[in-house]
């Protein structure tokens, strides 16, 4: 980035900045509009409460009586809320454009690979390889869109990408405990990076976000490094499984991996080896809410094999047996005949 | 004398301060952050990095950066994301 460039990209950023000074006056007053008809509404509930008690309505007084503490409770809220906002003006105005050439210039020293896309107007920074706990994530590139400055409050302007991901084995997006799909959750950051960037400190704001990227939070993060390679082991061999990988059988509410998990093919329900077994007549994997027990024989079967409770096996011994049966019968009433 | 005074561990804005003639860094951190760790923040004046001596002069842009800030799941303040 040479000099000119830096100066041209210093004067787009104070324009933004502007621009937010302004969208930042147009949320006070939208806020400010709101907690007015706030007030409105306070007024008519306690109108209505006086109507209802000239009538002596004294359950939809209570009624009124409830929806005004509601309004209420939400005031002091609201009042924060444009105190925040108006609080912004007492700051200094938009920085100046020599300042942000001063920090562009302290990013081109400092980071590696200080980047500036013309086209889509984006400033980018590499941090170093970043590790956590032993954990390898790599380096990441914090890409700051210019263009998205004067919306500061409403979307984040930046991304986080990782340039040698080693995502979470869980999930494919989280290339860092506190990135999901390249965004930052920026946690205790959130108000300091939105200071910098408001007051043009663009070095201030690579180096809080490279700082949050090489800190971890246990207590919040999107997948927890412990659990990095795989949240979950499979109950029946101990292996450590990815989302993809992972089967959870309804029977016994376990995940297994996909060795030791099927389905079964009746019901086609996801079903572990323990939970499930194979119909001995078509030898197909059955779950035990499908395999049913043969009352001839006492053997399990699956559904597609059974008719009437009774295995083909059975059924067709009985067939047999019923065809010697009455052809004995036959004979005998061939007898009874000849006998008669 | 009048510095300008950044903290990025707290809400980040800059603040116009008036501090002694003479007062070195070191002491300006221990006032300013007391029972903190100086290695645990990135110090710098006027953008760069001073050594714990240097005695800050009028119009100084005195800057505290954590090392370490805690990333969460939860993007917002609350009373930021609690928009209703």
């Amino acid at each position: 980035m040479d000099n000119r460039l830096l100066f041209k990209i210093s004067l787009l950023i104070s324009q933004k900045l502007t621009s937010l000074e302004k969208n930042t006056s147009i949320e006070l007053l939208e806020r400010l509009t709101k907690l007015a008809e706030h007030f409105r509404d306070m007024t008519q509930e306690s109108r209505r409460i006086a109507l209802a008690l000239n009538r002596n309505w004294l359950f939809s007084a209570k009624r009124c009586r409830e929806n005004l503490v509601r309004i209420l409770d939400e005031i002091p809220y609201k009042i924060e809320t444009i105190k925040q906002i108006s609080n912004k003006d007492d700051q200094e105005g938009t920085p100046i454009v020599s300042l942000i050439f001063a920090e562009l210039t302290q990013i081109r020293q400092e980071f590696s690979d200080a980047d500036f896309n013309s086209d889509k107007r984006i400033i980018s920074v590499v941090t170093k390889p970043v590790t956590l706990e032993d954990i390898y994530l790599g380096p990441f590139r914090i890409e700051l869109y210019i263009d998205k400055l004067s919306s500061l409050y409403k979307e984040s302007p930046y991304y986080c990408i990782a340039l040698e991901p080693n995502p979470a084995a869980n999930n494919g997006e989280v290339t860092h405990p506190h990135v999901s799909g390249e965004t930052l959750c920026e946690g205790e950051g959130y108000v300091a990076i939105r200071a910098a960037l408001e007051q043009g400190r663009m070095y201030d704001f690579f180096t809080i976000v490279n700082n949050i990227l090489n800190t971890y939070s246990p207590d919040s993060p999107y997948v927890a490094l412990d659990d990095w390679f795989g949240g979950a082991d499979c109950y029946d061999c101990g292996s450590s499984i990815s989302e993809d990988d992972s089967y959870y059988c309804g029977f016994c509410g376990r995940v297994f991996c996909s060795e030791c998990s099927s389905y079964c093919r009746s019901c086609e329900e996801s079903c572990c080896l323990g939970c499930g077994g194979h119909c001995p007549n078509c030898e197909e994997f059955i779950c035990k809410n499908c395999l049913k027990v043969c009352q001839e024989c006492g053997e399990r079967y699956c559904n597609l094999c059974m008719e009437d409770s009774i295995c083909e096996t059975c059924k067709e011994q009985n067939e047999t047996e019923e065809l010697e049966n009455t052809n004995e019968t036959d004979g005998k009433q061939d007898n009874f005949k000849m006998a008669g | 004398m009048r510095i300008l005074f950044i903290n990025n561990a707290g809400t980040g804005y800059a603040d116009h301060l008036e501090i002694g003639e003479g007062t070195t860094v070191e002491q300006f951190f221990k006032i300013k952050m007391p029972n903190q760790n100086e290695a645990d923040y990135l110090i710098r004046v006027n953008r760069q990095p001073v050594s714990r001596d240097y005695i800050i002069q009028e119009g100084d842009r005195v800057t505290f950066t954590p090392q370490k800030i805690e990333g969460a799941r939860d993007n917002k303040p609350v009373v930021i994301c609690a928009k209703r």
